[in-house]
């Protein structure tokens, strides 16, 4: 039974869980955190002396590698890399995107199609689709950042049952209901990161510590106008 | 337990990172003065491209290359961390997405090892790289020069900083950078306009901010700009422009204000130590003057090797012992103050 240290700073939201095998030991999430380089590692603390444990009997390290805040997401790998590398454990990285659909379907399991939404500012979003089978197993149609415009075209198209989820939907409710007709409720959601025990299997290993970086999704701003200038084309942001 | 005497002083070892700009940096120090292994990756390459340092660009990079410096630091001094007694590292200032990302490899490592955490400010580090080479006398005055910062600096004691001079605009190597831009020169350009200046005469007519009677103040960017109005109006009016001149004009009244307003605080704080550190001390013209002004007062002029000059790891940990020893310990809470003031650093 693997006693895994899992966190998430992808978003507003820090989530910090430590888990054994299915069983969670402790488990802190904090809404709406300004700053998670404050947060972040006292929390971490308290988790695993809740649970009256200490850093040397963590086995594994689960960690969400993005999208979200460019500063959130490395905060969060920073610690997971280091603590992994340090400790000489397993690292385990698991999109943001899906584990916001691990937390939903915990808590309001859905047959349908959910779509995680971060906002990514300029009415773009990182998003994806992702649905739990009847056999237990996840199908996903890839993360993306994509403007929300086009996105809610592409999943009108797909005409499947979607629920949209995250802290940022009410962003964007008036876009959705444009498309999709009037919310019946406001989405509450809640990130549980403890439900991101399934990424730690294989599928999730990390084969390079040192290697790992956060998944962005987007390229930094400046790197964005150097490729069209180097392209001389116009900036495609 | 037995209670053990012993006369011979226990090593202090640290473990130290630096990330506050573009050099990913760790380093191990024994006692704050030895300095067991040094590992930079500076980024610089990256950056050349943009004409600049791009600081979400910088932070990417320092989450790629932090564990493995890390570890070749760790690697380099063969230590273990049974033999490691603290982990140092900038606080700031500096970029801030930057120094989070050593500040917390630093937090996760002290935490994982259950290690004093120590907070360093950058300026200190770079004062306290002396400390690798030769004893510091107190008290003295250090003289910071950088890309970041220009700063007069008095200790009267180990890890006490009194900032008694500071740029009110741009930082000395900022001033290097835009007028080399201008002279068509690639980034960084401090190296190029000391070394075009040595070629050239200061024939060209600037400015020197001397600011307010009495004020160890400086100021940079009038400076600069009269440099882009003075070449702006000679191309106008198609009079040949000499690069060389207009480098050695330039860093002529660079120096002119720097070297007099460290005299001046030499004098009103009578020390016998002055301390140069920063980027530019490697400025060659900085340090004929400086050679002339330890002449002129007889004093004692330590500037430290270049590769502690420009930002490094092994300069955090140096400081780092001095505020280790003066009791500084940070909590896991421990943010990034890309506006560190030194003043409050004191310990
Ligand atoms: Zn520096």
């Amino acid at each position: 039974m693997k006693r895994l240290l899992i966190m998430d700073t992808c978003t507003k939201t820090l989530g910090v869980a430590l888990t054994e095998g299915h069983v969670v030991l402790a488990e802190q999430t904090i809404e709406a955190v300004q700053n998670h380089s404050k947060f972040l590692m006292p929390t971490i603390e308290a988790v695993i002396h809740t649970a009256k444990l200490t850093p040397s009997q963590l086995e594994g390290i689960v960690v969400a590698k993005g999208p979200g805040s460019y500063t959130g997401v490395r905060i969060g790998v920073t610690v997971a890399k280091t603590l992994a590398w340090t400790l000489k454990l397993p690292l385990y990285a698991i999109s943001s995107l899906k584990g916001m659909a691990l937390s939903e379907q915990n808590l309001r399991p859905f047959s349908g199609w959910l779509i995680p939404i971060i906002d990514a500012r300029r009415n773009t979003v990182f998003t994806g689709a992702y649905r739990k089978k009847a056999d237990g197993s996840w199908e996903s149609k890839g993360d993306r950042h994509i403007s929300f415009e086009t996105w809610l075209r592409l999943l009108k198209e797909m005409n499947e049952p979607i629920r949209f989820i995250g802290g940022d939907v009410p962003l964007f409710q008036t876009q959705i209901e444009a498309v999709f007709g009037a919310l019946s409720e406001l989405p509450v959601f809640s990130l549980h990161v403890s439900s991101y025990v399934e990424a730690g299997t294989i599928d999730y290993l990390v084969d390079v510590v040192h290697d790992f970086v956060p998944e962005y999704l987007r390229l930094a701003e400046a790197e964005q106008k150097w490729m069209a200038k180097m392209k001389g084309g116009h900036v495609d942001v | 337990m037995g209670e053990i005497m012993s006369t011979e002083k226990k090593n202090i070892v640290i473990l130290s990172i630096e990330t506050s700009c573009d050099e990913t940096s760790a380093a191990i120090v024994k006692n704050g003065t030895e300095l067991i292994s040094h590992v930079v990756h500076s980024q610089i390459v990256s950056h050349k491209r943009f004409g600049g340092v791009v600081p979400e660009i910088a932070s990417r990079h320092h989450v790629e290359m932090i564990t493995y410096v890390i570890e070749k630091a760790i690697q380099d001094a063969s230590y273990d961390w049974s033999e490691i007694d603290a982990v140092a590292v900038t606080q700031g200032p500096g970029l801030v997405g930057a120094l989070l990302v050593g500040l917390h490899a630093a937090k996760a490592l002290a935490f994982a090892h259950q290690k004093p955490l120590i907070p360093v400010h950058h300026i200190a580090g770079h004062i306290y790289a002396n400390a690798l080479v030769e004893p510091l006398v107190y008290p003295l005055i250090a003289l910071v020069v950088s890309g970041g910062h220009t700063e007069l600096i008095y200790m009267k004691a180990p890890g006490y900083f009194e900032v008694i001079g500071e740029t009110r605009d741009d930082a000395v190597g900022e001033a290097y950078d835009k007028v080399a831009r201008k002279l068509n020169m690639p980034y960084p350009g401090g190296p190029h306009i000391d070394h075009l200046a040595k070629q050239g005469k200061a024939t060209y007519s600037l400015p020197r901010a001397w600011l307010e009677e009495g004020s160890l103040d400086f100021s940079f960017s009038g400076l600069k700009s009269a440099v882009i109005n003075l070449m702006h109006n000679l191309e106008q009016k198609n009079e040949p422009i000499s690069p060389e001149n207009m480098a050695a004009s330039f860093q002529e009244s660079v120096l002119d204000v720097l070297i007099q307003k460290t005299e001046q605080a030499l004098e009103r704080y009578s020390v016998n130590h002055l301390i140069v550190a920063g980027g530019v001390a490697a400025n060659l013209g900085l340090r004929a003057e400086l050679e002339k002004l330890k002449k002129r007062k007889g004093i004692q002029i330590s500037i430290p090797p270049l590769a502690l000059c420009t930002d490094n790891a092994a300069m955090i940990g140096a400081a780092g012992y001095v505020a280790y020893q003066n009791g500084v310990r940070a909590g896991m809470d421990c943010n990034a103050e890309p506006g560190l003031n030194l003043d409050d650093f004191s310990s």
